[in-house]
């Protein structure tokens, strides 16, 4: 803190003005009658902007707050404008400055408050003008203390209004550029290299995120947020505990897919051999009804077709099946031009009406292949794994997709860059 | 917790339920269109009406 406050008289109306700025304070502009003061020269006036109209801003001349620590004075304020075609964009920088550690910018833009210091040790060696971007086939990029940084925007500013003290000479109109680059670490902040125009000196800053200074700065009635920032670190709204949720679920859902694997009954070999040794019936006990059972025909078979008619009997004699049943597979080719068509199986699905012995009839008919090796099995008290399988699959995706979309929130902040492949 | 977790919680809950319902009682297992006591029943026009029909074997007109 300064301890004592002084004041001054506008040299120009004569209005009271707060000196609150320590000794590198050059410049004072009076908030009444927009006269400029020279504060090295006994606050002579060095010009007067007629009719500037204040900016909107939730911080006031001599308004005092703390971050880590060091406690800042809102010193100067200004209003700055960008146009770009029908658009215009609109924030307030503010001065601020600390005893102890020297001037920063406190910048209010929809709402989100960047506090900004100017870097003594920055990557002057690689400074990025405008004119370089322009040229530049791709986003630019430099490293700075051993982090990446990327091409965000540029910013052709214009400011509107002055008011208070700098430690430099601001101007009503004057103009410049700003090339920010970001990583991809909100926590890095955003380097901004500075041009005005007319030939003052370029500056390298460095800004980071303050969502707290409106409260450490009292602000009675604090601007709502608007929109995101690009310094905001937005995390999914979904984290860990739900990516550990799915991932559980898909555990479980795998685990009960093996117990419902262990659980089918094994198939029943009820023939095995060539297909001219089939009985003319073969006879099977079958015991769950509440469950599909199946009658698979299986013949090895190598480029040929065989065709079979299948009766099946119920223990009390009623007909189930009066049927035929077609095995036919064919293949050629080699490599990426191999093909294949039609299967060695075919099935008699169904759900046995009672428990008891079944009667199968299966007799090959003439025309079909004869050779390869032919077998009937019979499976009884089938489940259907299927629905667990999916469920897994279902779960795990989701286990995937909350970080995916995490990343992809956080790829989100670039979504204000003003690069084009195009330019 | 919000109530929206809850909720995504709950249905995902009630979805790995019913995914072991369906399997456990077999739900969805395809069935021949030409087995079966009603099937044998309909008599030859649904043995004939199949023909073609993928996945319960061609059958034969008699």
């Amino acid at each position: 803190m300064t301890g004592t406050t002084r004041a001054i008289d506008c040299t120009n109306c004569g209005a009271g003005l707060a000196v609150l700025g320590g000794g590198r304070v050059n410049t004072q502009v009076c908030g009444y009658c927009g006269a400029s003061l020279d504060a090295n020269d006994a606050y002579r006036v060095l010009k007067v902007w007629d009719g500037m109209e204040r900016p909107s801003s939730p911080f006031g001349l001599g308004m005092t707050g703390a971050i880590d620590g060091v406690t800042f004075t809102v010193i100067g304020t200004l209003g700055q404008r960008e146009v770009w075609g029908r658009q215009v964009w609109e924030w307030v920088d503010h001065q601020l400055f600390s005893p102890t550690h020297g001037y920063a910018w406190l910048t209010v833009e929809d709402g989100h408050c960047v506090l900004t210091r100017k870097l003594r040790d920055g990557p002057m060696h690689s400074f990025l003008t405008s004119a370089k971007v322009e040229r530049a086939e791709t986003p630019p990029r430099l490293s700075w203390k051993g982090t990446r940084y990327r091409y965000y925007a540029t910013t052709n500013w214009e400011t509107t209004y002055v008011e208070g003290e700098f430690n430099w000479r601001p101007e009503r109109g004057r103009t410049g550029t700003t090339v920010t680059v970001m990583s991809d670490d909100p926590a890095d902040g955003m380097l901004a290299f500075v041009e005005p125009v007319g030939g003052a000196e370029r500056e390298i800053e460095r800004s980071h995120l303050w969502p707290g200074a409106q409260a450490a700065f009292g602000v009675e009635a604090p601007v709502r947020v608007h929109g995101q920032h690009p310094l905001q670190d937005i995390k999914a709204a979904i984290g860990p505990m739900m990516i550990a949720w799915f991932a559980g679920l898909a555990v479980a859902a795998v685990a009960l897919g093996f117990v419902v694997v262990a659980m089918q009954p094994d198939p029943q070999r009820l023939f095995s051999g060539s297909p001219q040794d089939l009985p003319p019936e073969i006879v099977f006990a079958v015991s769950d009804t509440t469950r599909p059972a199946r009658v698979e025909l299986f013949h090895d078979l190598r480029n040929a077709f065989a065709g079979y008619e299948v009766q099946l009997t119920a223990p009390d004699g009623t007909a189930l099946a009066d049927t035929y049943r077609e095995i036919s597979y064919y293949s050629g080719g080699s490599g990426e031009d191999s093909w294949s068509e039609g299967s060695r199986s075919q099935t008699l699905n169904f759900v046995p009406p009672m428990a008891g012995d079944y009667t199968l009839s299966v007799a090959s008919e003439s025309g079909g292949a004869t050779s390869g090796a032919f077998r009937v099995t019979f499976r009884e008290g089938r489940l259907n794994a299927f629905w667990l399988w999916a469920a897994a699959g279902l779960f795990g995706l989701c286990a995937a997709a909350i970080p995916f979309f995490g990343l992809a929130k956080r790829s989100a902040r670039w979504k204000g860059s003003d690069w084009s492949s195009e330019g | 917790m919000n109530f929206g977790r809850l909720v995504i919680m709950a249905l995902s809950l009630a979805l790995l339920g019913g995914a072991a319902w369906a399997s456990f009682t077999s739900y969805g297992l395809s069935m021949s269109r030409d087995v079966g006591v009603a099937a044998a029943a309909r008599g030859a026009s649904i043995r004939s009406g199949s023909i073609g029909v993928g996945g319960v074997g061609r059958l034969r007109v008699k």
